[in-house]
């Protein structure tokens, strides 16, 4: 359940002037420019690049895993450069979703264990019931009980789906969904994402590589040289 | 947040980390259960009849019978009294012969604390205020198994028949510890005496009790005080000797279960690392799904805390079982009941085990909470090793602590810590040596061989690790059934068939041609005669005996009381070591002294000593010092004296012969002619001797069994931490085409190689050690024994393989396809 009472017009995620810079040996190296954006309620947004471009970086610092060198960034209008880890992790609880490239299941955990447990420790009412309905919506419903290593790679993102989606976030960010699958897997599970998305109306900012996918979204952002391009589609 | 704790524990168990951690700390808790909950029994026997260690307020010890003039001054000092003779003497049952050590009371005994006796042997006793009646003798429950008799029956002491009415379960003075050699016989003084068993007793010893009030007690001990020939013992004195066997039994144990403890520690911190180096992605996760670390600490708490109770609850419950079984080992060479259970060394137990995992596992998964959340995107592999003194000095500390509890010694603790990380690290680089000669080893064109040596050299790390753990258990066991071995070898092996092995003491001067004539119409052979004298060293060069290097251990020596001996010849078992052997034209005092008991004084031929024998004051010099071989059966003296020296000392003789076993009926007639004379049986005092140290070996080969269980908990850990690598490896050869059953010919080889280095490095330190302890500590030859070895070898030839099988065998079947792709996940 979203817990964002913003508008469908309202912003959810904005970041200004971002900067970010990795500090080796022998020198610096800045990774991000100056970026800005702003992602509204229920909105799709994909950032595409090419490989080490600074995509993964740039989403995980919107999502608050990590914190910018510089520059503001505001999440359900809160500040979150201002927020420490706990903080950050707050103002994620029960509204932010989350699907990666490397599908991230916990392999010691069944596939209604995956989707289960985190709702578990948000404390969200009739967490199971809410799992087995996420695994379903993914059609997954006779496999509760598989192990990660007993499914296929696009079963285990479609576990992931379900986990995502199963706390109806606000926001969800993807980070190469579709990377590690083929090309028919990979049809489906964008297919599945963008159904929820739009079917729930969580706001998605999806980071690929796969222009096709890109394309589906609201929105398409290139980033090069550790700036954002101008929106794709607009400026072709 | 409990229930999902719960649930969290069964969805994690089958990783496998969890299991090692809880078996680890099952087995370290056990082995501290079993040996605390014995030590505290014995402890609380000891505490429980602490103020009734004399069975009086004050005792004082005589080699004769307390003068009466001092029974009369404790009677006018209004002080009850009583006496005991404590002596050994052989009972018989038919032709059946036992050693015992028999004590012979008057009425008003004990006057402190009350005897305990039963019906039935190994029965639980009752306090009582009786003594044996007219005719009747109470007696240990081991003198009862020993003969194969029952109360009821009757048994031949000195020159009369008793009854054996009761079985004696507990006397005060005779407070926790080990018995002697020789079971409690209790008569009483009347009887004794006219079985003719009090008559000249030279190893007789005799004792006056006495209590009262405290200022009467005081003012009796000053009258008292002074008197030669008479020991005076205060309760704290006998509180202070009450630190006896039984205790040094339990911290003997105490070190054989930190052996289990350390262990257990190592596959703990092993687990540890591995369970948390898990949780990084979970933790990630988690904190990407906006769970706070709060809750995440919070859910590991408690299931920390879930596991720390199942492994408490498991671990107490088999390590009572186990303390079971030792108390089993020790039931019959303890000479009171033990106390019933205590909740306190439970109780102990769990906060042993909180403290474990808190130091152990705790600081590794605190760690976690450094961890940037990023790590889940990146695949970043944290690692919980760069802040080692966070992990490991809590670690230390907390068995450092522990160490020294279980010790009662915090140098000793340092010491075995330091000793056994040393040994640790020792065992490393030899492994690591013995790996890289392998390496070595010529062109081997079998690929079987060549993948499997490779495989030994390749997987270095893991190997080091399952041939050290599991070699340090082997170690332990094979060093303990060694030194059982020895020992009993050497015993069994001393005496030659003709070797004396019946001595006689206490025989007066007018029994001696009787006695002679009697033994040697009944066929014994090696028949020896020796007089003997009772003398207290007074002086030595000059000065007090006391005052002679007072540092000296132990004092009794220096200032006791001596026998004494004389002799023309230099007997047979002995070589003079230094100076030179009696001059017989020389009338004064020569004295020659056995070359250990001088080195103890740091004596050297030249110096003098002053004896006190009776009235009679000698005064002699040293002029050799000589080695005796005690193992020879003969008799032998510490102190001879050259005879013409000693004409006029009160002196008895003592005897040894062989007597073969067909006849043993002369025993009988000695008994029944001379009641006075005690016999003992060399034979049965080895295997007495033998029997006591084999169940307290056994007892600790009990302890060490955890250790064995530990070695095997951190062994199927280095398995299992390896085991993803070896998949990888596994995989990638099988899609390059080697065959599976050339993969599993060399991974059984590797093993069974790797099993066999450690049973053979194991035999070979094994034998170092027990070679040393045999030369250097208990002084008996040390024997190559093929089949202790080869039990060795054989255990890491087939154990180290099988454990390895069973850990990995599942993961090593997986089809290649699946291994690739979860690994490239």
């Amino acid at each position: 359940m979203s817990q964002d009472s913003s508008s469908a017009d309202s912003v959810i995620l904005s970041c200004h002037n971002l900067h970010h810079r990795i500090a080796s040996a022998d020198h610096t190296l800045s990774i991000l420019k100056g970026i800005d954006l702003q992602l509204k309620h229920g909105e799709s947004l994909a950032i595409s690049g090419a490989s080490g471009s600074g995509k993964t970086t740039l989403l995980g610092l919107l999502a608050g895993l990590d914190v910018a060198s510089e520059g503001e960034l505001q999440m359900f209008g809160q500040p979150m450069h201002t927020l420490d880890e706990e903080g950050r992790a707050a103002l994620r609880r029960r509204r932010v979703g989350f699907v990666f490239q490397s599908f991230q299941l916990l392999p010691t955990l069944t596939a209604l264990d995956n989707v289960l447990l985190p709702l578990q420790l948000t404390g969200i009412d009739n967490a199971r019931d809410k799992s087995m309905d996420a695994l379903n919506s993914v059609g997954l419903s006779k496999r509760l009980s598989h192990y990660p290593s007993q499914l296929s790679g696009g079963e285990q993102q479609r576990v992931a789906l379900a986990r995502a989606f199963a706390g109806q976030p606000a926001l969800l960010f993807a980070d190469e969904p579709t990377g590690n699958l083929d090309h028919a897997n990979g049809n489906h599970i964008a297919d599945l994402l963008f159904d929820m998305n739009a079917r729930r109306g969580t706001a998605l900012l999806l980071v690929t590589h796969d222009l096709d996918m890109a394309d589906r979204c609201q929105r398409h952002l290139h980033l090069r040289g550790g700036q954002l391009q101008t929106d794709v589609r607009q400026a072709a | 947040m409990l229930s999902l704790s719960l649930r969290q524990i069964r969805r994690e168990w089958r990783a496998g980390p969890l299991a090692a951690v809880f078996w680890a700390l099952t087995i370290t808790l056990a082995a501290l259960t079993a040996v605390n909950v014995t030590s505290d029994r014995a402890q609380r026997a000891l505490q429980a009849k602490a103020g009734e260690l004399l069975a009086a307020d004050l005792v004082l010890t005589s080699r004769q019978q307390i003068a009466d003039d001092i029974q009369q001054t404790a009677v006018t000092s209004d002080l009850s009294t009583a006496e005991t003779v404590s002596f050994p003497t052989v009972v018989f049952v038919g032709d059946d012969s036992l050693l015992v050590a028999a004590k012979a009371v008057t009425a008003g005994y004990p006057l402190r604390g009350r005897l305990e006796i039963s019906d039935a042997p190994f029965a639980a006793g009752t306090a009582t205020d009786e003594l044996p009646a007219a005719g009747e003798v109470w007696v240990e429950s081991r003198l009862l198994s020993d003969l194969n008799i029952n109360t009821g029956s009757m048994l031949t002491v000195g020159t009369n028949d008793y009854l054996v009415s009761k079985v004696l379960t507990y006397e005060p003075d005779r407070a926790g510890g080990f018995a002697g050699l020789s079971p409690r016989l209790l008569i009483n003084v009347a009887d004794a005496r006219s079985a003719g068993l009090l008559r000249s007793q030279s190893r007789a010893s005799w004792q006056l009790l006495v209590a009262g009030a405290a200022t009467d007690v005081d003012r009796f001990q000053e009258a008292v005080d002074g008197r030669t020939g008479i020991r005076i013992t205060t309760p704290a004195q006998a509180q202070a000797q009450s630190n006896n066997a039984l205790l040094q039994a339990t911290r003997f144990l105490s070190l054989a279960a930190l052996c289990a403890v350390l262990l257990g520690a190592a596959g703990m911190l092993q687990a540890g690392r591995r369970y948390a180096l898990a949780q990084q992605q979970p933790v990630a996760l988690l904190r990407s799904f906006g769970v706070s670390w709060k809750e995440i600490l919070q859910l590991k708490l408690w299931q920390l805390l879930w596991l720390m109770l199942a492994a408490c609850i498991l671990g107490i419950l088999i390590g009572l079982l186990a303390q079971q079984l030792l108390v089993q080992q020790l039931a019959s060479i303890l000479t009171n009941q033990l106390p019933g259970l205590a909740w306190q060394p439970v109780f102990e137990t769990l906060l042993i085990g909180a403290l474990l995992l808190g130091s152990l596992c705790l600081p590794r998964l605190l760690q976690l909470r450094r961890q940037p959340s990023l790590a889940i995107l990146n695949d970043v592999d944290i690692s919980t090793d760069r802040h080692w003194l966070l992990t490991y000095l809590p670690a230390f500390i907390c068995l450092l602590g522990l160490s020294a509890w279980q010790l009662d010694n915090w140098r000793l603790a340092l010491i075995v810590l330091l000793g056994i990380l040393a040994l640790v690290i020792s065992l490393l680089l030899v492994v690591k040596m013995v790996l890289r000669l392998i390496r070595r080893m010529g062109k081997i064109t079998n690929s079987e061989v060549r993948l499997a040596l490779s495989g030994l050299q390749r997987h270095q790390q893991a190997n080091t690790l399952h041939m050290t753990a599991l070699g340090l258990a082997l170690i332990a066991l094979l060093v303990l059934g060694w030194v059982r071995n020895d020992m009993i070898a050497q015993w069994q092996t001393s005496l030659a068939p003709d070797t004396p092995n019946r001595f006689l003491i206490n025989i007066q001067p007018e029994q001696q041609q009787p006695l002679e004539q009697l033994l040697q119409s009944a066929g014994t052979s090696q028949l020896e005669f020796g007089p003997m004298a009772i003398a207290r060293i007074t002086r030595i060069n000059g000065m007090p005996a006391a005052e002679w290097r007072p540092e000296s251990d132990p004092p009794g020596r220096r200032d006791g009381t001596v026998n004494l001996s004389w002799r023309p010849d230099l007997p047979a078992s002995n070589t003079i070591t230094s100076g030179h052997w009696f001059d017989p034209d020389d009338p004064s005092v020569q004295i020659s002294l056995s070359s250990n008991w001088a080195e103890a004084l740091e004596l050297t031929p030249g110096d003098t000593l002053t004896f006190q024998a009776g009235e009679q004051q000698l005064q002699g010099t040293i002029t050799s010092l000589r080695d005796v071989e005690w193992d020879s059966f003969n008799i032998n003296f510490f102190i001879l004296l050259n005879p013409a020296a000693v004409a006029d000392l009160n002196f008895q003789w003592i005897a040894s012969f062989h007597l073969s076993e067909a006849n043993t009926g002369v025993l009988r007639e000695i008994t029944r002619q001379f009641p006075n004379i005690t016999i003992f049986d060399a034979e049965s005092l080895i295997r007495q001797v033998a029997d006591l140290l084999a169940k307290l070996i056994r007892a600790l080969e009990i302890v060490f069994l955890f250790t064995f269980a530990a070695a095997l908990v951190v062994l199927v850990n280095a398995v299992q931490s390896g085991l993803s690598e070896r998949q990888r490896e596994t995989a990638v050869l099988r899609c390059l085409g080697v065959r599976n059953s050339t993969l599993q010919r060399a991974w059984w080889l590797e093993n069974i190689l790797l099993g066999g280095l450690t049973g053979l490095l194991a035999v070979i330190v094994a034998a170092g050690c027990t070679w040393w302890i045999s030369r250097d500590v208990l002084d008996v030859s040390w024997q190559l024994q093929p089949w202790l070895a080869g039990s060795g070898l054989l255990t890491g030839l087939i154990l180290l393989p099988l454990v390895t099988w069973l850990v990995s065998r599942r993961s090593l079947q997986t089809a290649p396809l699946l291994i690739m792709r979860s690994t490239n996940q």
